[in-house]
């Protein structure tokens, strides 16, 4: 049989081992946010851009993976306001958006939380009056 | 390559995948995901200089690597362009899986020219890494090296590109990724 007939006809258990997996390491990597984003607002006070976006970065991607989407939404924004093209422009925009992030953490706003949605949509009219084209 | 010694048995458990993601999270989920779908050897480093050493040092049989710079060299040198342009260790022509949250098509196509053999959208799905390993080990399409460009042929499938340039600048779909990536179906061997 070859590897990939091998894997074609196993790869349904496999893959459901890998999420087990994945799924108990989720909530260990839940605590690890809240540290992500003090390193973000630290870094903006302290006028660090590339740790800020750095620890964006990071935040997005693990948001993601947990499942959190609004947060990692929110976090590609901050990401992508702290961008080169776009730190002139940016104003107070990233340290906003670090804010929200923290709020919703604090709340515990995880999953599809309504109350995430709604800062999410406030954060996207800002953004829009600021003139960013969201991704 | 010779994978699946014992007749029936896992092919992945002969892989040695080297993980590189400067978000230790990130590489140890990876890490996690490839132990659960029979991977034996993986290696992680969360740096372009220990990505680099283990690279000269280990025999790697697929590297996964989110966007990891040099911070030495200016001009965005990556790791992908430390292998694909490598003239010794590691084999420029080491499999790569691209494993990054940046999905704009640009970053995409980025990626695609400078010789990445697969793409996988962040954030991660077991079910998607083990589609893109079975690709880009069991299913390698001709190597190339011309013209500037280093890595897996990049011949295309049709498809829409007008409707994905409508997205530049916005984050694509695994699907779409994966249109981007997708070689074109009876392309000729090229040595």
């Amino acid at each position: 049989m070859s590897e990939e007939k091998w894997l074609a006809e196993h790869g349904g258990a496999l893959v459901k081992m890998a999420e087990q997996a994945l799924e108990s390491r989720l909530t260990e990597y839940e605590g690890t946010l809240p540290a992500l984003v003090s390193d973000i607002k630290a870094a903006l006070a302290s006028g660090d851009r590339k740790i800020a976006f750095k620890q964006a970065y990071a935040l997005s991607s693990r948001a993601g993976t947990l499942g959190w989407p609004h947060i990692s939404l929110t976090a590609k924004w901050l990401r992508q306001a702290l961008e080169d093209d776009n730190a002139a422009a940016a104003g107070p925009i990233p340290t906003i958006l670090a804010q929200c992030l923290e709020l919703m953490l604090l709340k515990g706003y995880k999953g599809n939380h309504p109350e995430a949605q709604k800062l999410v949509d406030e954060a996207c009219v800002m953004l829009k009056l600021k003139g960013y084209a969201l991704a | 390559m010779a994978y699946g010694k014992a007749k029936g048995s896992n092919p992945l458990r002969e892989l040695n995948v080297l993980v590189a993601d400067e978000d230790a999270f990130m590489a140890r989920i990876l890490g996690d995901i490839l132990r659960a779908l029979g991977v034996h050897t993986i290696s992680v480093a969360d740096s372009f200089a220990d990505a680099r050493m283990l690279l000269q040092r280990m025999e790697v049989g697929l590297l996964i690597t989110d966007w990891v710079y040099s911070p030495d060299r200016p001009g965005g040198w990556s790791l992908i362009d430390e292998v694909r342009q490598s003239k010794g260790r590691p084999k420029p022509d080491l499999p790569i899986i691209l494993c990054t949250a940046y999905t704009e098509l640009p970053r995409i196509i980025e990626g695609r020219d400078k010789g990445v053999t697969e793409i996988i959208a962040k954030p991660i799905a077991p079910v998607q890494v083990l589609h893109k390993i079975t690709s880009a080990i069991y299913r390698q399409r001709p190597f190339i090296v011309s013209g500037g460009f280093t890595g897996p042929d990049r011949r295309r499938h049709r498809h829409d590109w007008a409707s994905l340039e409508r997205r530049s600048g916005k984050m694509l779909e695994q699907s779409e990724i994966d249109a981007v990536m997708a070689p074109q179906r009876g392309s000729a061997q090229v040595s």
